[in-house]
């Protein structure tokens, strides 16, 4: 079983690297670079804004360290085959499970870390607290952090979902005191309930079967959510999204008339509504923009903007054109390829449109008295007919060459 | 003749699966396509229905080859693959609307065809649920389903009774006779030979990629010297073959 882990562990920090490697290219630096100059600079002039003591500063504190502290998950690097190949083995499984806790715990101590150190600062000036009391605290979050990973273990060994229900809260309970009473009770109170964890999974461990289905369908998500922030930056393979059925927009959908010309529309359509890595997409990025129209107010820079959203969406929805090439039925059934094309140009046109809609409206509605609020307006209108015309067909011949 | 296959060859990339094939499916008749696990079988279904492309050889069906038109090629094949491939975004409904559309089938006509279908594979009250959450053998039924609604002049079955409870095996044996008396042509790969037996009308035996005998059940006792022999025997007789280059 040691043997079984280091293998994995290995094979696991091969993957990691490639991705790593694609994510942190020369651009991405330069990116993350300015975008942590930009956010110290922001982060400083906003302290300096908080002259005395505010009310809301430890609950801010403690919402964003509970999040920090529930983000870290026990990574098992567990293979659905294991349920199958690794049966017998159950027993032995516990050695394993130890030494992925283990290695689980490196993550949350640096990460907990770290939010401590930046939000030290913001509790200093907006608490008025002191760093003995600050570093406690962020003791505690440590102590809460090494305690939610080794629940995660004991929950693989139970069938109800009410443990972690029970994690979470305790965390917010644990930080939320820490800020409020001495913090010498909370450390008893942290010590007392992770010697109370310990015995209890001990116990667990020895006595309850293992829930092979949790332990495989946690890691599956986690992995998921993983290769998802990958697929930001390069192509991850063998992943598909969630599907949900939206029946809401079933009308949009309706609209589509079950002609032999409109196949590939029928089927890229209902991609883009109900795979929820496009839909989600599209609304995010269509809810930001939003955001951004409320918030920025100068003209040439709200134009610029959505310009470069509208470029974005398009950008991030070309991959449905190749999202069915794997469908060997596809590749049979009496379609042209000129359809596929056509049918597509279609869809983004309809997508890209409904997103001015609603920018236009927002664009309006925000800029009441702003008699060049037109410009962006029609500018878009401009990049939409270029994106569609001139920048896709190019980029589809890409594809398909 | 529907289907011609002339001194086929061909594979995935440089090695070569099928050495030198040849056999022909007739309109209105069943043609059970039987050898062991790697003999080609699936490779040989492939390349009919264009997922590969031949290294030597052609495939003509009704003297059309892919090259010459893939749409028309296309719109006379019906395919139920081994695993079904199914759209993880769309509902039972929508894959027959989808199939209707692809095929550019008459909608209502269609839809009375496929009703029936439905009901015969006790599908029909399931049309709103999304066919990539059913089991192994529901799924199978829908990849039935959506094929034979098509009017297509060849059916191509790859394995298609493995995972199918006994009622649904008569059924679709049911089917693929009602295809072959209104003139198809059904080109069916299995394992399972009773069921080959019972439906086919000839056999094509392949064995390491090439056509090891074909015929009748008679026809093939007579090729392999096996009088008594029934198919399972043939087949045995066959795996003990030593591998002739």
């Amino acid at each position: 079983m040691k043997d079984l882990w280091q293998r994995r562990l290995l094979q696991h920090w091969r993957n990691q690297s490639k991705y790593l490697r694609l994510v942190f290219n020369e651009y991405f630096i330069l990116a993350l670079i300015f975008i942590i100059g930009a956010v110290g600079f922001w982060y400083s002039q906003a302290l300096q804004h908080l002259t005395q003591p505010v009310w809301w500063c430890r609950p801010v504190a403690i919402i964003l360290m509970s999040i920090s502290v529930l983000a870290f998950k026990l990574a098992t690097l567990i293979q659905p085959a294991d349920a199958t190949f690794l049966l017998p083995q159950e027993k032995n499984l516990q050695l394993y499970l130890r030494l992925a806790r283990n290695y689980s715990l490196v993550l949350p101590i640096i990460g907990i870390s770290l939010v401590g150190f930046f939000l030290s600062p913001f509790l200093a000036q907006g608490a008025n607290l002191q760093l003995p009391v600050i570093v406690g605290w962020v003791v505690i979050a440590l102590g809460s952090g090494l305690w939610s990973v080794n629940n995660q273990l004991t929950l693989m060994y139970q069938f109800t979902t009410s443990g972690h229900w029970l994690n979470v809260l305790l965390v917010w309970f644990v930080l939320s005191l820490g800020l409020y009473v001495p913090i010498y009770w909370v450390y008893v109170l942290l010590l007392a309930a992770l010697v109370a964890s310990g015995y209890y999974q001990h116990q667990i461990l020895r006595q309850r079967p293992l829930n092979w289905q949790r332990l495989v369908d946690e890691e599956t998500h986690r992995s998921y959510q993983l290769k998802r922030f990958y697929n930001l930056f390069t192509d991850v393979p063998g992943l598909t999204g969630k599907v949900r059925q939206r029946s809401i927009f079933n009308w949009l959908l309706q609209k589509i008339k079950p002609v032999h010309k409109n196949t590939y529309l029928y089927l890229f359509a209902r991609g883009l509504l109900r795979n929820s890595d496009y839909s989600n997409l599209f609304l995010r990025l269509v809810v930001v923009e939003l955001l951004l129209i409320y918030a920025i107010h100068q003209l040439w820079l709200i134009t610029v903007l959505t310009a470069l959203f509208l470029y974005l969406v398009e950008f991030q929805l070309l991959p449905l054109y190749k999202n069915y090439d794997g469908n060997a039925l596809l590749k049979i059934y009496p379609l042209q390829k000129t359809q596929k094309f056509a049918n597509f140009k279609k869809l983004l046109l309809f997508s890209l449109s409904s997103q001015w809609c609603c920018s236009s409206v927002a664009l309006v509605l925000f800029n009441r008295g702003q008699k060049l609020i037109f410009i962006p307006v029609v500018v878009n209108l401009m990049i939409i007919w270029g994106l569609i015309y001139i920048y896709l067909p190019r980029q589809i011949k890409n594809i398909n060459s | 003749m529907i289907l011609k296959i002339e001194h086929l060859s061909g594979g995935y990339g440089p090695i070569s699966v099928l050495k030198d094939e040849s056999f022909t499916v007739a309109a209105g008749e069943v043609v059970g396509l039987i050898g062991l696990n790697g003999a080609g079988k699936s490779t040989t279904i492939k390349h009919i229905i264009g997922l590969l492309q031949p290294t030597s050889g052609s495939i003509t069906l009704n003297n059309l080859r892919l090259s010459d038109d893939s749409t028309a090629y296309h719109q006379q094949i019906a395919y139920v693959p081994e695993t079904p491939i199914l759209y993880p975004e769309l509902n039972l409904q929508e894959h027959i609307e989808l199939t209707i559309m692809a095929y550019n089938l008459p909608q209502e006509a269609t839809w009375q065809q496929a009703q029936k279908l439905l009901r015969i594979f006790r599908l029909d009250n399931k049309l709103k649920w999304f066919p990539v959450n059913f089991s192994k053998g529901m799924k199978q039924k829908v990849m039935i389903v959506c094929a034979f609604i098509t009017q297509a002049k060849l059916y191509i079955i790859d394995e298609p009774f493995t995972g199918l409870d006994p009622l649904a095996v008569r059924d679709l044996l049911k089917l693929v006779n009602e295809k072959k008396s209104a003139g198809a042509a059904v080109l069916m790969s299995t394992h399972i030979l009773a069921n080959a037996q019972q439906s086919a009308d000839r056999f094509v035996v392949l064995n390491h990629g090439q056509v090891r005998a074909t015929g009748t059940l008679a026809e093939l006792k007579k090729q392999f010297q096996m009088d008594d022999a029934n198919l399972d025997d043939l087949y045995v007789q066959m795996s003990e073959e030593e591998f002739v280059e």
